[in-house]
């Protein structure tokens, strides 16, 4: 108890592995953890909205962070999740790699995001963090969907509203 | 929010809805004043409020909400017919509770306007019609009571008197033949208890032969507890009701041995009850006997206020996000059900009372599920019902005689919907009567119509949509004024070629006013493009017809949002889509020679004469499949806004009810979707919006 009061104040994220590469998002943003199931295609959205998904009853969209971030798609494992995040109050769903764990990380072990390499769009990341031998990088979910993708979205109607 | 909060919040919905509702039956009532259950309905409204109000510490609403209660109580006991001028003063005063309820709710200091002299008005309504002693009451400085525990008294001015006449009234509408009803006032001197006399023995006594006992105290002198003495009785005066088969004598036996001065026992037989003077009664007492009793008479007067109640329709409230969660559960449950009912394993156990079981249940699992769906679904009455006031209102402030039909008032609609289109459909009224009929009966007459105009309001499904019209029969748009009006105010250049709903649609525009005076009710500029926004928010289109010297009608074309349609499923590349049945015409697999490739313009099929533009969905949405001839596939064709389509896909899957989900913020932007439905097997489609499928070519053209 005592050492805890001392320290600086700890975060717990959710973990997750995109190919090599470890991603964390801060817990109290994740509804659920879900396994992957059918995802309808919607048409005339970006490419990385992978569709909508029936989640008991409601209609949320999903999301392929592989293809957000501009990766390779990859063949569906056993391992392969949905994190159903809510982002201003609206459930979304990001297709992840493999969940790894609920970390709890000092708030002094987190650094800044570096601006380049990783091959990511380094918007997304808030900051980074060292647990045990791994990087993880702490994604800011409001960037990562949001902003983003409301103006992808808005964008794509202006242009159909040409007509 | 605290336990405080909540129940002000309640009250506060609970008194909106009253006053709505009052609105409306004091103009059902202003229509027929002899309609006696009418009044008596609105009195119990306005009772309702009048407590609340005062338990809440809205004293001021309190206070008018009381005197009005006087009035309509008067006219509701003794039938007494009713003047026109004091039905305004009804109408006006409901305006009243209304302006106060604001003002309650706002925390302002000021009064409305109206509010001193419709007061006065109903006091001297009141005085006019009430023996001296009643109005002495009625000129009481009025009581503040600011606590909740006010709801546990009396209101101050509800005097012991009002309850009992209340309790006799009740009891002679109900005593049947035989029975008796009684008064019994008991004033026991204070050294009753030492002469072994108590309120409580007489109490038991009486209620050994009654059908009902109802017995009021007055604990108002009763001194606090520090002076309070056991020996002596603090009761001044107990009221009883009592309905027995026993005759006066016997039941002047019970108080043989109590004082002349003590007792009073009178046979009531009329409706006509004494005034006496007013005393207050606490019900919240110190002495526990008393509390007993109070509590035996207001559970004896529950079942009593039930009966009268339940002529009425019973409703209740419920949470629009707690319905919301009991679609979704019940979407759960539909789908666990056609997993049973199609599980292959269960299928295999041959035993009959398994299959009648599922049976029952896949009936039973629909039932809930069509009752579910329709509970979001409300007849859209109500709001025409609103609607009707305005329409009076308007006509007397503009001096218009008019006459209000109301067409398709069964028609249900959406409840979210309907929370949003009181004020587009407030605007248009006012707009049809104080814009669209001619400005005098003199005017009409010269062009041969009645002196009275005629509004018609009207409500009803067209083609997938639900359509609400307000029509007049006034003299319709200028579209040359209009045209004028728009190149003055720079809305357009004057070089434009418009068609008549493109110039109609001009006067929706920001800015844009006809009207040659600015009255209170209309003409400001401001509104119709108010309207068209408000409405435009809700997925839905305004169209304007005119006709000069004919009329006007103004259409507000919904979505079906958040209800349910019938829809027919078709699927194109592996995916199913919606398209709402009411949009079909018709869908066949063409003949090779009816279809045609028109260079430059896409591929048409020619039916009755007719060419029908073909859209395949997989080349709108750039679906990956293999392409086929529409002779290969199935065409669906369906009438837009812009004519006919015919949609081409792979095959039909079936015709199913389905209710529409959106889907979510950052997807309803697309306007070739309305939303998704979940499917009987879990799987989501998406439902199309057809007005927005357009064949590829001509949208390619439109974005120049």
């Amino acid at each position: 108890m005592e050492e805890n009061t001392t320290q600086t104040r700890r975060e717990r994220y959710l973990t997750f592995f995109l190919g090599e590469e470890q991603y964390g998002i801060g817990i109290d943003r994740i509804k659920e953890i879900i396994a992957l199931m059918k995802v309808t295609y919607v048409p005339k959205t970006p490419e990385y909205m992978k569709g909508v998904i029936n989640l008991r009853g409601s209609i949320i969209p999903v999301v392929d962070t592989r293809t957000r971030f501009g990766m390779e798609p990859q063949e569906e494992t056993m391992h392969t999740a949905i994190i159903i995040v809510e982002v201003d109050k609206v459930n979304v769903g990001f297709i992840v790699d493999r969940v790894e764990e609920v970390a709890s990380i000092d708030s002094s072990h987190l650094g800044a995001a570096p601006k380049f390499g990783s091959g990511v769009d380094t918007d997304f990341i808030c900051s980074m963090a060292q647990i045990e031998e791994n990087v993880v990088m702490i994604l800011d979910v409001l960037k990562l969907f949001e902003a983003d993708e409301l103006m992808s979205l808005e964008q794509m109607q202006q242009t159909n509203e040409g007509e | 929010m605290t336990k405080q909060e909540q129940v002000k919040a309640i009250f506060i919905e609970e008194a909106g809805e009253i006053i709505e509702k009052l609105d409306i039956n004091i103009l059902r009532f202003e229509e027929n004043s002899t309609d006696f259950d009418l009044l008596n309905e609105i009195f119990r409204g306005v009772h309702t409020l009048k407590g609340n109000a005062n338990a809440f510490g809205f004293t001021r609403l309190g206070e008018f909400v009381h005197h009005f209660e006087d009035v309509l109580d008067h006219y509701r006991s003794t039938h007494e017919e009713i003047e026109e001028c004091q039905l305004e003063l009804f109408v006006n005063s409901v305006d009243v509770i209304q302006e106060v309820m604001t003002c309650e709710l706002d925390q302002l200091s000021d009064l409305p306007e109206a509010y001193p002299d419709c007061l006065a008005k109903i006091k001297a309504l009141m005085a006019s019609k009430k023996p001296s002693s009643a109005q002495m009451e009625i000129e009481e400085a009025p009581l503040v009571l600011n606590d909740l525990a006010a709801e546990f008294s009396l209101s101050p001015s509800e005097s012991l008197e009002d309850l009992i006449s209340e309790s006799i009234q009740k009891q002679q509408l109900t005593r049947a033949e035989g029975l008796n009803l009684y008064r019994i006032d008991l004033t026991l001197d204070s050294d009753c208890y030492k002469r072994g006399f108590d309120h409580l023995l007489f109490l038991k006594l009486l209620g050994e032969k009654a059908v009902s006992l109802e017995s009021f105290f007055d604990t108002q002198s009763i001194p606090p507890l520090d002076g309070f003495s056991c020996d002596d009785n603090a009761l001044k005066h107990v009221g009883v009701v009592l309905l027995s088969p026993l005759s006066l004598d016997e039941v002047r036996e019970n108080f043989e041995y109590l004082f002349d001065h003590e007792y009073r026992v009178s046979l009531i037989e009329s409706m006509e009850i004494k005034e006496e003077h007013a005393v207050e009664v606490l019900a919240a007492a110190t002495k526990a006997e008393a509390v007993q009793e109070t509590s035996k008479t207001v559970s004896k007067n529950a079942p009593a206020l039930a009966t009268s109640a339940s002529a009425a329709k019973s409703t209740i409230r419920i949470d629009t996000f707690k319905l919301d969660e009991l679609f979704d559960s019940v979407g759960e449950l539909v789908i666990a059900q056609n997993f049973i009912a199609q599980n292959e394993k269960i299928r295999v156990i041959e035993d009959e009372s398994i299959s009648r079981t599922i049976e029952t249940l896949s009936k039973i699992t629909k039932r809930i599920q069509d009752r579910v769906m329709s509970l979001r679904m409300v007849a859209i009455r109500d709001t025409f019902d609103k609607m009707k006031r305005v329409v009076r209102d308007t006509s007397k402030k503009t001096g218009k005689a008019l006459n209000l039909h109301i067409l398709g008032e069964e028609t249900e609609i959406d409840k979210t919907m309907i929370d949003n289109l009181s004020d587009p459909m407030i605007h248009i009224i006012r707009n049809a009567i104080d814009h669209g009929l001619e400005s005098d009966g003199a005017e009409r007459l010269s062009v041969g119509k009645k002196v009275e105009g005629n509004i018609t309001i009207r409500a009803y499904h067209k083609s997938g949509s639900i359509v609400i019209s307000v029509s007049d029969d006034g003299r319709g748009i200028n579209k040359e004024k209009v045209f004028r009006k728009a190149v003055q105010r720079g809305i357009i250049t004057g070089d434009e070629n418009l068609s008549d709903s493109q110039i109609f649609g001009l006067i929706m525009q920001p800015g844009f006013s006809t009207a040659e005076s600015i009255s209170d009710l209309s003409g400001r500029g401001v509104g119709l493009d108010v309207v068209k926004t408000s409405i435009e928010k809700l997925r839905g289109k305004i169209e304007i017809e005119s006709k000069e010297g004919e009329g006007t009608t103004f259409s507000m074309v919904l979505p079906l949002t958040l209800a349910i349609i019938d829809g027919m499923l078709v699927q194109t590349a592996g995916e199913i889509y919606i398209i709402p049945t009411l949009s079909v015409v018709e869908s066949f697999r063409p003949d090779r020679e009816i279809v045609h490739v028109v260079k430059g313009q896409g591929e048409f099929v020619t039916m009755r004469g007719q060419h029908i533009p073909v859209i395949r969905l997989s080349d709108v949405f750039d679906l990956n499949t293999e392409r086929i001839e529409p002779w290969e596939g199935i065409l669906v064709c369906v009438e837009t806004e812009a004519g006919r389509i015919a949609i081409m896909v792979d095959e039909l899957v079936g015709r199913q009810q389905v209710v529409i989900k959106p889907l979510g913020k950052s997807l309803a932007k697309l306007r070739e979707i309305t939303g998704g439905a979940i499917l009987g097997s879990g799987d989501i489609a998406l439902i199309l919006n057809v007005d927005e499928l357009r064949p590829l070519i001509e949208a390619a053209h439109g974005g120049n």
